[in-house]
């Protein structure tokens, strides 16, 4: 754990030995959310382990062993994490209010006429001002 | 000015109500977009002034019809 790739690699330790499941994501949950509490943010983990005193020792202390104790309240908080977490676009599809944020038009389900697009190699992409005002002109005077 | 960009006919805007949509629809302190007569109208709510502002809803330096977004 707690490798590192980029400029400044760093060749990730190892932890623990022979675990079964249930104890690998035990360990896994307690260090995430040790982390999340004790790191800066954005900080890489192989930095944060690193400004540890006691470094790899002392995590596997605190988690392997609870030193701390406080193995039961980091699960705790990653059973809340886990349990509260829902996908936002999920609950906006679910949510006519929430939708009405995606009409164009309050009083039309027209779509904005000024959005176009043009082929590019099979593909579309937003159209060229030139393109966009020809097929707009096409639409006024077929309106006229 | 530019013809693109002020298509909205003012004077007929001046002499003319139109229901748009019902006071719920309007979003506090933001911005909707409504179809008027074949312009793009943006509308926006104000609860403290208890006030309503419309204005094109067409930005005519980005070319795009998104000022009701904000």
């Amino acid at each position: 754990m707690c490798g590192n790739g980029g400029m400044k690699p760093r060749h990730g330790d190892l932890f623990a030995t022979d675990l079964d499941k249930a104890t690998l994501l035990q360990y896994i949950d307690r260090i995430l959310m040790f982390y999340i509490k004790t790191a800066e943010r954005l900080q890489r983990t192989s930095v944060w382990m690193d400004n540890l005193e006691g470094g790899l020792s002392y995590l596997q202390d605190v988690i392997i062993n609870d030193s701390l104790n406080i193995g039961a309240e980091l699960e705790q908080q990653m059973e809340t994490v886990i349990g509260s977490y829902q996908c936002e676009w999920k609950t906006t599809l679910e949510d006519p209010q929430a939708l009405k944020r995606f009409r164009h038009f309050v009083n039309s389900d027209n779509a904005d006429d000024n959005i176009r697009f043009e082929e590019v190699r099979q593909q579309i992409a937003p159209a060229t001002a030139p393109v966009k005002a020809e097929a707009i002109n096409i639409i006024s005077s077929r309106s006229a | 000015m530019s013809q693109q960009s002020s298509p909205v006919t003012q004077q007929a805007v001046a002499q003319d109500w139109h229901s748009i949509c019902p006071a719920s629809e309007l979003v506090g302190n933001a911005g909707i977009c409504a179809l008027i007569r074949q312009q793009q109208v943006a509308i926006f709510y104000l609860p403290d002034e208890n006030a309503v502002y419309a204005l094109d809803n067409y930005d005519p330096i980005g070319k795009a019809n998104v000022l009701s977004r904000g």
